[in-house]
């Protein structure tokens, strides 16, 4: 069960990365723009398809999937660990969400680079949702005794 | 062998932008973890600073490839870095700058009292890939800021 404390810092306009591996245990990270929570044991999140394939491929292989959200002002940071349930084009309502994050971020990006518009550069066409199942939470902010597992279903 | 990290890559490298790190333990279970410093050493290998990431070493001890994502602050083009490990230093001329731009990275965040460099681990690089930034104009919010 994911605490509801993580509802509210799930769905926040966090830098995030999401990490998966191929046959080969070869790693791959990607860049995800937005994460929303969905209920006590999923979270879904979008990447765009296009520079994301080898992710996905690997996701289609066998699931496997990491993502780490980062507070970008405080550096306060969880990871979560599961597998993929689903991937599908974003439905209306989750393009309202993308662009709600988006808007969000710029407006973290710009109060701490004073640079806004930055995340509309990142490649964002042809945006696919993965519903994740998560299976562990890692807390992650960088200080002494981080790493600490929160979750373990 | 030509350098795969080449000079548009350098910004990259500053430190202004955390990193994205993902390793692999041995039972096939990927790990993700924000970092400060993606070093250049040369132009095949680069330096990660290890600070927290114990799950991170404790992967490559156990499987030596690892990939990274390095943003440029000048126009945010990201490359993804596939790497393998090569060593470890904990002295020397490496270690010593990289603990000096750990300094200013710490500084600039506010966590002169949390940040502290371990050692420097060195991973040569095997592939690079652009991912880069959009002027498609199909891409939903296009030209907004």
């Amino acid at each position: 069960m994911i605490p509801t404390k993580f509802n509210d810092f799930i769905n926040s306009p966090h830098g995030m990365m999401m990490g998966t591996r191929d046959a080969q245990l070869v790693p791959e990270v990607s860049r995800v723009l937005g994460a929303r929570f969905m209920d006590e044991n999923h979270i879904k999140c979008f990447m765009d398809e296009p520079t994301n394939r080898k992710a996905l491929e690997n996701l289609r292989e066998n699931g496997l999937m990491s993502l780490v959200l980062v507070d970008v002002i405080s550096a306060f940071s969880y990871q979560f660990k599961g597998r993929l349930v689903s991937s599908a084009p974003m439905t209306q309502e989750e393009l309202d969400e993308f662009a709600h994050y988006m808007a969000g971020f710029n407006d973290a990006i710009a109060a701490l680079w004073r640079m806004p518009g930055v995340p509309y550069r990142y490649p964002h066409s042809s945006m696919l949702c993965l519903v994740m199942e998560v299976e562990e939470i890692f807390e992650q902010t960088p200080r002494k005794g981080t790493g600490t597992k929160v979750l373990t279903t | 062998m030509s350098a795969l990290i080449t000079e548009e890559m350098k910004p990259a490298m500053s430190g202004t932008v955390p990193s994205g790190l993902v390793t692999c333990s041995a039972d096939g279970i990927p790990n993700v973890a924000y970092i400060s410093q993606v070093y250049y050493v040369d132009g095949n290998h680069v330096a990660l600073s290890h600070q927290f990431f114990n799950k991170s070493m404790r992967n490559i001890q156990e499987n030596p490839q690892a990939c990274v994502s390095i943003l440029s602050p000048v126009d945010f083009q990201m490359w993804k870095l596939d790497l393998r490990f090569a060593r470890t230093e904990t002295s020397g001329p490496l270690f010593e700058s990289m603990t000096t731009q750990l300094e200013a990275i710490a500084t600039m965040m506010g966590m002169e009292d949390v940040f502290h460099l371990k050692a420097a681990e060195i991973f040569e690089v095997i592939n690079v890939e652009q991912v880069g930034i959009t002027n498609d104009p199909n891409n939903l919010f296009h030209g907004r800021e």
